[in-house]
């Protein structure tokens, strides 16, 4: 094998391994989430989309929590306080209607404590239909009987019966909407909080079915909507009380993203917070799985401030099903980002309970961000730039092998050119591969074969020779100085521009690849074809190199410039590490092979450059 | 001996092109993995950052410089490579006009937080956020980490290049304001290889007026320039001629600010449109609701529109309460408009929300009440401590942003 052959196929097998790995390299950037800052040093534990409520015990934080809703100098004041036991999370549960029906928040507190604190600084108004009472006390008994109204401690069906009770008062009769949930506080929270937020009334569903769940399902006469969450057992046929719908999950965690999600109009139950609602603010809030009373100390925000449903996160980790739902609602701008939608989330307890990674990694999930890219994720628009990267391997592939069995007439040269030009062009580059040797005649001269093409064909041939060789220097090239960082000169007068860091490095990709492709590809293609010394080679390959290069570079950086410059900016440029960037240089080169096309045609039928190769 | 001579040629390319290929897994990998990491021990949060409220949350430190701090990290959480910031830009604390020249450069592709200095001090503060954050650096500048904005010392720069960080300097003429603005733009016209149409003309001798147009600067990509009341500083008028085409001014105050004389003046580079309120209270309110649309600059090819001003009339969007007394901070808070809630700066008092804020936030962009998944909500970023913004006000201001329905006069 002769010298430059053996150089022309070390560049090509570089510049098919930088073709290959640099997607992969920006894959594992965007999936590992590398170069976190440490923790050390924070000043805030707020983001711009995230707001924590950092108490780390139950009783702290749903005081805090009542604090942040009902403000200091705010006119808000709640017609009564709710208070729960902070030992077992049923009665809170059961409670959580209280929140939409008395205007107030729930307070957690421990056994035998009161609420000394909270009554004189939230001031609540008193309910009249409660004789003036503006404490009530579920589950929990008071220091003070005579203190507000009371659902006493008993069973989590007991409770819930004596809330259902207290309900009908307050709203003047028996409520429809019914939430049977599981005694298990990965079910039962999340739907507490729609509870709190609507008013439904949530029962505790059992093999058998408690007698006090009975009890509050015939109250409604045959006129209950029931909604079955997760997998609450029917030891009866429960359609004899009313209608019934089954929220369906298979664990607690999605069971919280269904809650969020479902809607049935008709009764007006559910969060509907789904991907077709996209206009309007999304907020939710997150707590640790582990701890089921942080997440019910945090229930008054189902119903005030920027209110929204219970998602369920670990410390070190979203778990996929609660991470899919909150990418999915990631808001996005179509015009300019002041548009909105804004989405808002609340973090529930310190770091301990959910650490500050899972809280910049939430944020990321809610900034408002372009509808076409994303920085940390993949839009839509990558996932397809992923399709065409992911079919220019497989073509290049293809053609490889292909090549290898059927026409070992091509010789190594050929068939790497032909292989590049599929890791660029994909379905393309197969296209000019059949048409360039399906059922052309060809026959041996010396040491070449040449293939006898007719009409367009020999320019097809030939531009994708140019194509298979600058198309991926080009590309390549141009990432290396854009991740390297590209030089930047502050130049004053008309010609500023020319010192723009994308204009320098479009002239260091253009002389770069064009000093390689004259040089060591075309220079090789003439010693072959023509049987000339490499000197005489350079010479003969600088018109047609530099003509159709030319040519390709003003459609492939014109391209590049008007999307990336012109067209993405008000996004954020993209950059080196993005797939936006490499899929929108690839689709740029597929626009200089078509830019360029004439230009081969032209130096093909003028004899400057083979066509039959 | 020639053929030799091209062998060695094509050797000496292919042998580098295959170094650079390599070595690029190698490099990258490796900056990525390991980030070297002078972070500093520093004290837990501050209780008064946590003051959050339904509708609000608090930004604030110890001082200025730990308040600029607090906005940078929670624009930029750095939870990963994704939202770690592009650069850091610093500037001093002490100068009102060197802070709003900085301001244009928060905007893509630098994606910069402004943190403070002295002019001859690197504060321990902001050291601790450089090393912590050590951003990526600029890809379209040679990856330059840091930007030092006007008049600071070199000893404040040798102490940032000496943690490891490449630093890029813009400075003017001392002690001409208007030359650092025009410094500015000349580098960010580099950067996006065009000069924005659109400036935002701040008066010299009434500077506060310019306050709640910077908050727009930092959002989008806008020109920023100089006037004095009576005249037209050398500095701008070069900025101005330096637009291809015609430029679209926009003058921050009411006469006392920027006379009718100046105005008129301006008007040979474009065309010019005043803002004017009785003070800087009223205009910002005004600026949140402002817009101006139309044409921008084209041929019959195409043309392009020019877009200028929040124009936020309907509910649904995040504003940032300022006081204009701690002028720097605001500042600072402009990157609130970057990232994130994108919202305009509204000014108020201590403890009192001026009257022409009050009806904005009352009237024209309170939220209804809706169904739950099609409600909009307004959201407030305070910035400050409590002696810049009372807690009082927060929650006043919590109340002001809260939906609620309308009543009609019976």
């Amino acid at each position: 094998m002769s010298f430059m052959r053996k150089v022309v196929l070390i560049i090509a097998g570089l510049l098919g391994s930088a073709v290959l790995l640099v997607p992969i390299y920006i894959l594992w950037l965007t999936w590992s989430g590398a170069d976190a800052s440490p923790p050390e040093g924070l000043l805030t534990l707020n983001t711009k989309d995230s707001t924590r409520l950092a108490e780390s015990n139950p009783t702290a934080l749903s005081r805090a929590v009542s604090e942040a809703l009902f403000p200091e100098g705010s006119e808000k004041r709640p017609r009564a306080v709710i208070v729960a036991p902070a030992d077992g999370w049923q009665a809170g549960v059961a409670a959580a209607p209280l929140v939409r029906w008395l205007d107030g928040p729930l307070v957690l507190v421990e056994e035998g404590a009161g609420v000394e604190i909270e009554i004189p600084r939230l001031e609540p108004a008193g309910v009249q239909t409660l004789e003036g009472g503006s404490v009530v006390w579920v589950g929990h008994n008071p220091p003070d009987q005579t203190l507000g109204v009371q659902v006493p401690a008993g069973d989590a069906a007991d409770v819930a019966l004596g809330v259902d009770l207290l309900v009908e008062r307050l709203a003047g009769g028996p409520q429809a909407n019914i939430l049977l949930v599981p005694e298990d506080p990965l079910y039962a929270i999340p739907a507490a909080y729609w509870a709190a937020q609507s008013g439904d009334v949530i029962l505790f569903g059992g093999d058998p079915l408690p007698a006090a769940t009975r009890q509050a399902l015939e109250r409604r006469g045959g006129q209950a909507h029931i909604y079955l969450v997760g997998p609450v057992p029917e030891p009866e046929d429960l359609s004899q009380y009313g209608s019934l719908q089954r929220i369906v999950a298979w664990n607690g965690l999605a069971a919280a993203v269904a809650l969020a999600e479902y809607r049935d109009e008709a009764a007006g139950v559910g969060w509907g917070s789904g991907g077709s609602h996209y206009i309007a603010t999304h907020n939710f809030v997150l707590a640790n799985r582990d701890d089921p009373m942080i997440a019910l100390a945090g229930i008054a925000l189902a119903r005030f401030g920027k209110f929204g449903p219970l998602l369920w996160v670990e410390r070190d980790r979203i778990p996929p099903v609660t991470d899919q739902y909150l990418w999915k609602m990631k808001p996005e701008f179509f015009n300019t980002p002041a548009e909105g939608p804004f989405n808002h989330l609340w973090i529930l307890g310190g770091p301990d309970q959910i650490g500050l990674r899972v809280q910049g990694q939430a944020d990321l999930s809610q900034e408002i961000g372009a509808y076409r890219f994303e920085e940390g994720g993949l839009s839509g628009m990558e996932v397809l730039w992923i399709v065409w990267i992911l079919a220019g391997l497989a073509c290049g592939l293809w053609i490889l092998l292909h090549s290898l069995r059927r026409l070992p007439q091509i010789g190594p040269v050929m068939r790497a050119t032909w292989t590049l030009l599929g890791l660029v062009l994909g379905p393309l580059a197969v296209w000019l591969y059949r048409q360039s040797y399906h059922r052309v005649h060809w026959m041996k001269h010396g040491q070449m074969t040449m293939w006898h093409r007719e009409g367009f064909g020999a320019a097809l041939a030939a531009s994708a020779m140019n194509r298979g060789f600058d198309g991926p220097l080009m590309l390549v090239i141009s990432w290396i100085v854009t991740a390297l960082g590209l030089p930047l000169l502050v130049l004053r007068g008309p010609g500023f521009w020319l010192g723009n860091s994308m204009m320098v490095g479009i002239f260091i990709a253009y002389f770069g690849a064009l000093a390689l492709h004259w040089l060591v590809m075309h220079a090789h293609m003439f010693m072959e074809h023509d049987q000339l010394p490499y000197g005489q080679a350079v010479r003969r390959a600088f018109p047609p190199a530099f003509l159709s290069m030319t040519a390709m570079a003003i459609g492939m950086m014109g391209f590049m410039w008007w999307i990336q410059m012109a067209e993405l900016m008000m996004e954020g440029m993209p950059e080196d590490d993005e797939i936006m960037w490499w899929g929108t240089t690839l689709i740029s080169v597929l626009v200089g092979w078509l830019v360029a096309l004439p230009i081969d045609a032209w130096l093909v039928r003028r004899g400057k450059q083979p066509g039959t190769m | 001996m020639r053929k030799l001579s091209a062998k060695q040629g094509v050797t000496s390319i292919s042998v580098f092109v295959a170094l650079v290929l390599l070595s690029l897994p190698v490099l990258f990998g490796a900056g990525r993995v390991w980030p070297s990491t002078q972070a500093q021990v520093e004290p837990a949060p501050l209780l008064e950052n946590a003051l959050v409220t339904g509708f609000t949350t608090r930004y604030t430190g110890r001082n200025a410089y730990e308040t600029a701090v607090t906005l940078a990290q929670t624009t930029f959480p750095a939870s990963s490579h994704a939202n770690q910031p592009g650069a850091i830009i610093l500037a001093r604390l002490d100068s009102k006009e060197q802070l709003m020249s900085a301001v244009s450069l928060i905007h893509h592709p630098v994606d910069a937080p402004i943190l403070f200095v002295d002019q001859d001090r690197l504060p321990p503060e902001t050291r601790a956020a450089l090393g912590r954050f050590h951003p990526e650096g600029i890809a379209f500048d040679r990856n330059v980490q840091v930007i030092v904005v006007g008049e600071v010392s070199d000893g404040v720069v040798q102490q940032v290049e000496a943690m490891g960080l490449k630093v890029r300097r813009i400075q003017g003429t001392p002690g001409d304001p208007a030359s650092l603005a025009e410094a500015v733009d000349d580098y960010r016209a580099a950067l996006h290889a065009d000069h924005p149409d659109i400036v935002v003309v701040a008066s010299l001798d009434a500077p506060d007026f310019a306050l709640p147009a910077l908050s727009f600067v930092a959002h989008m990509p806008t020109g920023f320039a100089f006037v004095r009341r009576e005249s037209i500083p050398e500095a701008t008028r070069r900025l101005l001629s330096r637009r291809f085409g015609p430029t679209f001014m926009y003058l921050m105050g009411p006469e006392s600010a920027i006379s009718e004389a100046v105005a008129r003046e301006l008007a040979q580079y474009g065309h010019v449109q005043r803002l004017a309120a009785p003070d800087p209270y009223a205009l910002s309110a005004y600026f949140a609701g402002y817009r101006d649309s139309g044409q921008d600059f084209g041929y019959w090819v195409g043309r392009q529109a020019r877009d200028f001003g929040w124009g936020i009339a309907e509910p649904g969007h995040n504003f940032t309460f300022v006081n204009p007394e701690a002028w720097a901070e605001g500042l600072a808070a402009s990157v609130l408009s970057h990232r994130g809630k994108h919202g305009p700066i509204l000014l108020v008092q201590q403890d009192t929300v001026p009257e022409p804020v009050r009806r904005y936030l009352s009237e024209t962009v309170r939220p209804r009440p809706a169904a739950p998944y099609d409600q909009l909500f307004n959201h407030g970023s305070i910035v400050g401590g409590s002696d810049v913004i009372s807690l009082r006000l927060q929650g006043e201001l919590d109340g002001l942003l809260a939906p609620q329905a309308s009543e009609a006069e019976d």
